[in-house]
């Protein structure tokens, strides 16, 4: 007969099943199953790991978060309309925006401290036509370097205007600042002629 | 086979699990337990990974009864996912079905003849785990789990007659190590 070893582990079946599950293992699955019963969540949530793992990315989100936002009102405080994108298109002209732009605003003050009222009324024309017309050249600018156009040749046309700007604006401190002296003076000379 | 016999006596208690009754988890542990422990240990040939193995089955058979259909015996569902469970433990050995089946063993040679040899079960079992791995699981499968080669071949991933000539090398080998 070909087939005795078949015949024979048919005839004893039974006895080839010799191991005995050891008696605490319906425990292991029982407390397993409650806990699987139990909690509804996903399963990944049950993982005790996992729920520390996403504790702790949610605070470091929340810190860094506030950090950031820390930093980003820091930033508009001293700095005019900076676009929160610029930061990674051109680092660097952000950086050189950020200068150009306090240094500005300082010569404003300065500027309004002059007072503005010296001026003739074609001077103050003038200026005021060329820093508006620099300004929307900035805009434009900035408006291509979003668009991913030459950002090497915008960045530096856009940090010239800035430089432009500000030499503008200085040119007119000193301007002022003359006018004043000179009205001083003639002040001083006219009390004392009286 | 005896899982016939189940089908019937079985079904209720079944139905009170699909309810999430703990008692009738608890009665089809008890009815299952030790033939399953058994059919993972064939496969894994390690005690501590065939509790493992039961363990995991079990877990899985209650969280997916809703998926057992009622169109096999309820032990024959559960074997599929025990099979399933241990393949998956020794898969990670790296156990390859067809390769092994690349040595012959049966050429003929000094292949002993099954008749002269006086089988007793603790000789063939413990001849059974001697066996490499890809030898053992189908060799089992065929012999003890009642599977024939067809299914055989469905649940290992590998043709019909692969399943068959690697069953006759088995066989031979064990033959060999019982003479």
């Amino acid at each position: 007969m070909r087939n005795k070893l078949e015949k024979f582990v048919e005839d004893n079946r039974e006895a080839f099943d010799e191991l005995e599950p050891r008696s605490d293992l319906w425990l292991d699955i029982s407390l397993k199953v409650l806990d699987k019963e139990e909690v509804s969540r996903p399963i990944w949530f049950r993982q005790t790991f996992w729920r520390y793992a996403a504790a702790v990315v949610i605070l470091l989100s929340l810190g860094l978060g506030v950090f950031q936002l820390g930093r980003y009102t820091q930033r508009m405080e001293s700095v005019v309309m900076e676009p929160a994108t610029l930061q990674q298109i051109a680092p660097e002209l952000a950086q050189v925006e950020a200068y150009y732009n306090s240094l500005i605003s300082e010569q404003q003050q300065q500027l309004n401290d002059a007072d503005l009222k010296n001026l003739n009324a074609d001077m103050a024309g003038d200026f005021s036509r060329d820093l508006t017309s620099l300004d929307s050249a900035y805009v434009r600018l900035k408006r291509d370097l979003y668009k991913g156009a030459n950002k090497e040749q915008i960045v530096n046309a856009m940090i010239q205007n800035l430089q432009l700007r500000s030499e503008i604006i200085s040119r007119q401190i000193e301007t002022l600042s003359k006018i004043k002296t000179i009205k001083e003076d003639n002040r001083k000379d006219e009390k004392i002629s009286i | 086979m005896e899982a016939q016999l189940y089908y019937d006596i079985h079904q209720p208690v079944v139905e009170r699990c699909r309810l999430g009754d703990r008692k009738a988890q608890y009665e089809l542990y008890k009815l299952y337990s030790k033939a399953m422990l058994n059919v993972a240990f064939r496969i894994t040939n390690n005690v501590a990974e065939a509790e493992d193995v039961l363990q995991e089955a079990f877990l899985s058979a209650f969280r997916h009864i809703h998926a057992y259909k009622g169109d096999a015996t309820f032990g024959t569902w559960l074997k599929r996912i025990v099979v399933h469970q241990a393949l998956g433990v020794i898969r990670k050995r790296k156990v390859h079905f067809e390769e092994i089946g690349e040595r012959d063993y049966s050429d003929g040679k000094d292949q002993p003849d099954e008749e002269e040899i006086g089988f007793e079960v603790s000789k063939v079992r413990k001849a059974i785990s001697l066996l490499p791995d890809g030898y053992r699981v189908v060799l089992s499968l065929y012999l003890l789990e009642g599977y024939d080669h067809q299914e055989i071949g469905e649940i290992l991933g590998i043709s019909e007659s692969t399943s068959k000539s690697q069953y006759s090398r088995a066989k031979a080998k064990l033959l060999q190590i019982l003479s």
